[in-house]
């Protein structure tokens, strides 16, 4: 049988979206917030940090760091990419502020994931294969400057891209019609 | 629109929390535990000046925008208020674990001359780490709560065949 949601479902009934639908929004907004702030703890505070270091100590701990985060954050930053597809193909109305919105979002992380794998990523192959002695410090300082002008960049986009679906997220998914006929958990929009 | 509109401003906040714990935690609590006591020192304080006066605001700001939230959910019994009530008090704990085990531990650090520790440095290290780690699952706790609540809302009121 068909059910309704009317405008006198409350106040809140733009929130009332069918589960299907929104959860995909809800992880892909997550994804690209937790992206977002842990690049940027690591751009503020992380590698200036870093930077105070005597040369060979700070050529291991920076070699360290771009280890561990290049087991986590391959697999971190695909997973936010990919998490735009179900959270676009969930909203209804492609011509809708929320699927506009959410795809800009979704076109920012493509970017900064299309960033990291031409230009951050042979940098950090590079940096790892550098001994840790005075005489590759050049180099290596040369390295991290073009990494950080290309992490700045990163972190935009990724403060870009969650603003963004975060903007999706508050937008209407739908045209908005009046009397919305709900078949179970699906929605049919006219 | 004004529950959805505070929810997210306080999903946002808590995401932006947790990342930045958990991912300290994960790639540079290692490291940092490698470095020998002079460098230790110099890193820690150089993280300090620059996340020390953030951190707090970003984590008293999670807290407080939970209250318009648990403000506007109707229902109290509900599942939804239940899981983001639980979710706000994880972020409680969180701040309070900062406030008063990690903070003075910071202000500690701070005062050290990178040349000369004093002994029984790494004891306060591995303090420092413990209480890192705690805010660092509570604060995952805490988004889990509030991420159900919100879903657990749209599954309760999504419309059912009858």
């Amino acid at each position: 049988m068909l059910s309704y949601t009317t405008e006198d479902d409350g106040p809140d009934e733009e929130e009332d979206e069918a589960v299907d639908s929104k959860i995909p929004r809800l992880l892909n907004m997550v994804l690209a917030g937790t992206l977002a702030g842990n690049e940027l703890g690591s751009f503020a505070a992380v590698h200036p940090a870093l930077g105070g270091l005597p040369p060979e100590e700070h050529m291991r701990a920076e070699q360290e760091v771009y280890r561990r985060y290049g087991r986590i954050m391959p697999a971190f930053m695909a997973a936010t990419v990919v998490s735009a597809v179900p959270a676009l193909a969930a909203i209804p109305n492609r011509r809708s502020p929320a699927f506009r919105l959410t795809l800009a979002g979704a076109a920012c992380s493509a970017a900064m994931l299309a960033v990291t794998l031409i230009f951050n990523v042979p940098i950090n192959g590079r940096i790892l294969e550098l001994p840790a002695r005075e005489e590759s410090y050049g180099e290596f300082l040369e390295l991290r400057r073009r990494w950080d002008r290309l992490h700045t960049a990163r972190n935009l986009l990724n403060v870009a891209g969650f603003a963004l679906s975060c903007l999706g997220a508050l937008s209407r998914s739908g045209p908005g019609p009046s009397v919305e006929p709900i078949v179970g958990r699906g929605r049919l929009w006219r | 629109m004004a529950l959805k509109v505070a929810r997210l401003a306080n999903l946002s906040l808590a995401t932006l929390v947790v990342a930045i714990l958990l991912g300290t935690r994960l790639a540079f609590s290692p490291t940092m535990r490698a470095l020998p006591a002079t460098e230790y020192v110099r890193v820690q304080q150089g993280v300090n000046a620059t996340l020390g006066p953030l951190m707090p605001v970003f984590m008293v700001l999670a807290v407080l925008s939970a209250v318009p939230v648990l403000a506007l959910i109707r229902e109290r019994r509900s599942p939804e208020f239940a899981l983001a009530l639980a979710g706000a008090l994880c972020f409680v704990a969180l701040t309070a674990t900062t406030l008063i085990f990690n903070v003075p531990i910071n202000a500690r650090v701070d005062g050290w001359s990178p040349e000369s520790p004093p002994a029984g440095w790494e004891r306060l290290r591995d303090r420092w780490e413990r209480f890192h780690t705690v805010r660092a699952v509570l604060g995952t706790a805490g988004l889990f709560g509030l991420l159900l609540a919100t879903v657990s809302r749209t599954a309760s009121t999504a419309p059912q065949r009858s």
